[in-house]
């Protein structure tokens, strides 16, 4: 995978460079738009690093001037508060990330920036050896099926997708029941112990947490 | 002791009226000799007094007396509504601009000054702005080169120093974020904020956090309010205090967000509780209840606590009833 860092500071710029190499990552260094623009004319890239404030310009507004075929851009800048990622999102960026950021997360941010065009939806979701077949919802523990209902399986979906993250009772009320079915407080807590109990006689470690007031997460339980 | 304008003009035309009411008879005393051997009769003496002295003074006090409270009264009326357009501009932290006539001459140069006054405070909050994202910006930057370089280091040292690095990147948002939200109304930042929102989104944010040690996190929703506020702002300072509650918990126990009712957010521990002298020396100096705890700084409770003010909140420890802290935002 071939990128472009878009760096006004040369040390960090090389220091990048390094160390998403050390990931399989190949990056060359711009250190103002213009020779970016030269760059972006003469080579692809899959990707861009673009840092916000840049000697010859602000990043957000170069990004405007680039034509819509332009590689997906990782904004990578010292303004992180939400203000500055709204501004940045809205300027075009298809990611944001504040400085100082780790480098395992800038090259898995990448990664994910040059697939997200045209690849198609998985027809699975999986996390540590438990997976989901959107096509059958089917669940299966180390490859071994889990009798699991229709309704547990759509309420493991999301949890799945963002594991030890927090899903709000309202999404999966939704999900789960029609605007017209009436939702009994319980309904919810009900599908989560069915749930669990599956989970748990199918030897799998992970688990339904309930976060009162909030909602749900799954987390994995270290052996 | 601050007496009103009109009061001073009553009693200086009293006094007034009454020096010169003892001049004036000495003079005409003297001139129709009712101090001399044989003065003239008791009823002439007073209808000489009466016509040149008490009716003269009398006349000339109360037509004076007439004009001074109408111009003061309308001196009065134009000076409380500049007042109530310099205070509007002062919550706002925004700029006072006097009526350009209408404001006497004696007072026109006093709101001049008020209003430069307000200008260069709007000017200092914008400055102010700008210094902490520089400064924010400055730090930073040094500091996601430091982790580039750790990244080379494959030792445990490494990842703590990164951690640290973290943390310190956390404090300087959190520093920024202090600044926007002293600074919000000037710069017309202040969002309507939902405060059973950001409550929600706290606990969802730490729910990870919390179970990952063995604790719980929940939140109760009593019907919270809205403000205008920083999000963002007030979402880190109620994050900042919950995991402080959240540290104090022994494994096992449970925080609680009870959001509402009204602007009003009480975060509830299962910890030995804080005695309010000891939170407000916490919050104000930024110590942390156990000096002897590992992550972090205490400068995160202190910095919270400033949000809270910046956005017209107390924070107030419901000890020893309960182990909790309650933040009530007023207006």
């Amino acid at each position: 995978m071939r990128t472009l860092i878009i760096e006004d500071n040369p040390k960090f710029a090389v220091l990048l460079k390094d160390a998403i190499g050390r990931r399989g990552i190949s990056a060359e260094i711009a250190t103002t738009l213009a020779e970016a623009s030269t760059m972006l004319e003469t080579c692809t890239y899959e990707a861009l690093i673009l840092d916000l404030g840049m000697p010859d310009g602000d990043g957000a507004e170069w990004i405007k001037s680039l034509p819509a075929t332009r590689p997906p851009v990782l904004m990578l800048t010292a303004r992180s508060t939400l203000q500055d990622r709204v501004l940045g999102l809205d300027a075009g960026a298809d990611d944001y990330l504040g400085k100082p950021a780790d480098p395992d997360e800038i090259a898995a941010r990448l990664r994910a920036l040059a697939r997200r065009p045209g690849t198609r939806q998985e027809p699975r979701v999986e996390h540590e050896d438990l997976v989901l077949d959107l096509n059958s919802r089917e669940v299966l523990y180390q490859g071994t099926p889990l009798s699991i209902g229709i309704k547990e399986a759509d309420f493991l979906e999301p949890l799945l997708k963002r594991p030890g993250r927090v899903c709000s009772r309202k999404q999966l009320e939704d999900r789960l029941y029609g605007l017209a079915e009436p939702v009994t407080p319980n309904a919810l807590e009900a599908v989560a112990s069915r749930l669990r109990r599956r989970l748990q006689a199918g030897g799998a470690p992970h688990r339904i947490h309930t976060v009162r007031g909030v909602g749900y997460m799954l987390t994995v339980e270290a052996p | 002791m601050r007496r009103s304008i009109q009061l001073q003009l009553t009693i200086g035309l009293l006094l007034a009226g009454l020096i010169s009411g003892v001049v004036m008879a000495v003079f005409v005393a003297h001139h129709y000799g009712l101090l001399s051997a044989s003065p003239p009769p008791l009823m002439v003496a007073w209808r000489e007094i009466s016509d040149h002295v008490i009716v003269p003074i009398l006349i000339f006090t109360t037509t004076f007396g007439l004009c001074a409270a109408i111009v003061l009264r309308s001196v009065t009326n134009h000076l409380r509504k500049e007042t109530e357009k310099a205070t509007a501009s002062a919550q706002r932290l925004d700029v006072y601009l006097p009526q350009a006539d209408g404001l006497p001459s004696e007072i026109a140069p006093f709101a001049q000054s008020l209003s430069d006054l307000s200008i260069r405070l709007k000017r200092h909050a914008e400055l102010q702005e700008e210094f902490a994202q520089d400064a924010a910006h400055e730090l930073k930057t040094p500091l996601a080169i430091m982790e580039l370089e750790l990244d080379q280091v494959d030792e445990p040292w490494g990842s703590r120093m990164k951690a640290n690095i973290q943390s310190l990147a956390g404090l300087i948002d959190q520093l920024l974020l202090l600044s926007r939200s002293q600074s919000a109304q000037a710069a017309d930042t202040a969002q309507w904020v939902d405060l059973g929102e950001i409550a929600a989104s706290v606990v969802g944010d730490l729910a990870p956090y919390a179970v990952h040690r063995g604790k719980d996190v929940a939140l109760r929703d009593l019907g919270a309010g809205s403000m205008t506020g920083l999000e963002e702002a007030l979402s880190t300072a109620i994050r900042t205090l919950t995991i402080n509650a959240l540290e104090a918990t022994p494994e096992g126990g449970s925080v609680t967000i009870e959001a509402g009712p009204g602007r009003r957010i009480v975060i509830y521990d299962d910890g030995p509780g804080i005695p309010p002298d000891r939170l407000s020396s916490l919050l104000a100096r930024g110590k942390r209840m156990d000096e002897s705890t590992k992550s972090g700084t205490g400068l995160g409770l202190a910095i919270a606590s400033r949000i809270v003010e910046a956005h017209g909140g107390e924070i107030q420890s419901v000890f020893p009833q309960r182990s909790a802290i309650e933040i009530i935002f007023s207006g």
